[in-house]
């Protein structure tokens, strides 16, 4: 009883507050189902590091640091960037490329929509972050769980759980995020402009060089980051291949679930109270939805400008999808377009921009490592 | 909440910089593109690559 008394007395308001925060995240996985996977071992692992004196994180007794095994786990899989680098290859061998291999072009809707993350960058410098800070927070705007984690971790920033917790939030909301930005951007008469799709043969070849050759590319360009894109390509080499067909569907399902289940738990020791309620974290938030705005805004207004020139217009909606967010963010611009016009199907010319997102995003996370790292 | 201007400023060219860097890192990925679905397409054409 005393101890159960001694544990109580520990207890401060801002530890409730984060339990509050970590049934909402919880909440909002079960009830509204976004982004799940992560939100609810993040929520549960919010409740988990927050009660006092809590074991599962390091604490100091008599003197002596005494390891929480989420503590543990956040140093054998975060601050060593192996557990984003794992879920990339399950990410890479669920991904299949070939709307984008047979119409390349798409990707510059994927390069421009890295729009936010850099305006971000420039608006968190503005608000007093330290660079390593603000390209922490700026790199929520790849709309991409692990290069956030990646990235952030890399910078070695306080702010790391608070990064996460907002980039993934964001992430689910895309479908409420992005359309009014959409429709800010867009006439109707160009959100009914329809776009044939005729899919061009992509030979196997193709499939199995395209990762390969990507890999040396990122690496030529960035080679801080080419761990990011080489274990994503790794996994879409595993999945195009042909001849590993069980390692592919275990680096889709087993292995992405599992280091998931881990990824989400262990980021929430980012989330003790004393550093996650902060004045900073509600700025982040802030921050990350003017980087998912721009994101957005980016992809649209090139595909705007290229509509000037072109003949065959493009629905500018399908640049929206650059934002990587995979694959919801096709799906948000294809319903938007049958909405618009129940005949205007958009998901294929989507779902290549999107892919396309996927890799500027990765491109735009090492470009980062490289100009501020 | 304090503002930085003389930070905003360094870093917006460093930004931009960045923008286009990833543009120009697309239009490389989108050339080797091209020219594999150019050599890959030329040997099915030839009947001499995979079917």
């Amino acid at each position: 009883m005393e101890v159960l008394y001694e544990t109580l007395l520990q207890l401060q308001w801002q530890q409730v507050v984060m339990w509050i925060i970590g049934g909402m995240l919880i909440y909002l996985a079960i009830k509204k189902n976004m982004e799940p996977s992560l939100l609810l071992p993040i929520g549960f692992g919010a409740i988990l590091v927050n009660l006092p004196l809590s074991g599962a994180v390091d604490q100091i007794y008599n003197g002596e640091v005494e390891p929480g095994v989420i503590d543990v786990l956040f140093n054998a899989g975060i601050a060593n960037e192996l557990f984003p680098l794992i879920l990339f290859v399950g990410i890479g061998a669920m991904i299949d490329f070939t709307p984008l291999l047979s119409n390349p072009k798409l990707m510059i809707f994927g390069a421009a929509a890295q729009f936010g993350i850099f305006f971000t960058l420039c608006m968190a410098t503005l608000l007093g972050f330290a660079l390593p800070d603000a390209a922490s927070i700026a790199i929520i705007g790849a709309a991409d769980g692990p290069t956030s984690i990646f990235v952030a971790n890399y910078f070695n920033t306080q702010f790391i759980g608070a990064v996460v917790v907002v980039a993934y939030s964001y992430m689910a909301l895309v479908p409420i995020v992005q359309p009014p930005v959409i429709r800010l951007l867009t006439t109707k008469k160009e959100r009914r402009i329809r776009m044939e799709y005729a899919a061009k043969p992509v030979s196997k070849t193709t499939k199995i060089l395209f990762p390969i050759l990507i890999t040396i590319i990122a690496g030529l360009v960035s080679p801080r980051s080419v761990s990011l894109v080489g274990f994503l390509m790794f996994g879409n080499l595993i999945r195009e291949c042909g001849v590993l067909d069980s390692l592919s569907e275990t680096a889709q399902k087993v292995l992405a679930n599992l280091v998931t289940l881990f990824l989400g738990i262990t980021v929430a020791t980012k989330m003790q109270a004393d550093a996650f309620l902060t004045v900073e974290t509600l700025m982040i938030l802030g921050l990350g939805l003017i980087a998912f705005i721009f994101d957005t805004a980016g992809g649209v207004l090139i595909a705007k400008f290229f509509n000037l020139f072109l003949k065959k217009k493009i629905n500018p909606m399908i640049g929206a999808a650059g934002i990587s967010a995979f694959p919801m963010s096709a799906r948000v611009v294809n319903k938007m377009g049958l909405q618009e016009d129940n005949q205007n199907f958009l998901l294929m010319h989507a779902v290549g921009v999107n892919v396309s997102g996927q890799i500027a995003s990765v491109i735009a996370g090492g470009l980062i490592l490289s100009l501020f790292g | 909440m304090n503002f930085d201007v003389n930070a905003f400023l360094a870093i917006l060219p460093q930004a931009l910089l960045g923008w286009a860097g990833v543009f120009l890192v697309t239009f490389v990925i989108i050339l080797v593109i091209w020219v594999l679905n150019r050599v890959t397409g030329r040997k099915k054409e030839d009947g001499s690559g995979e079917k």
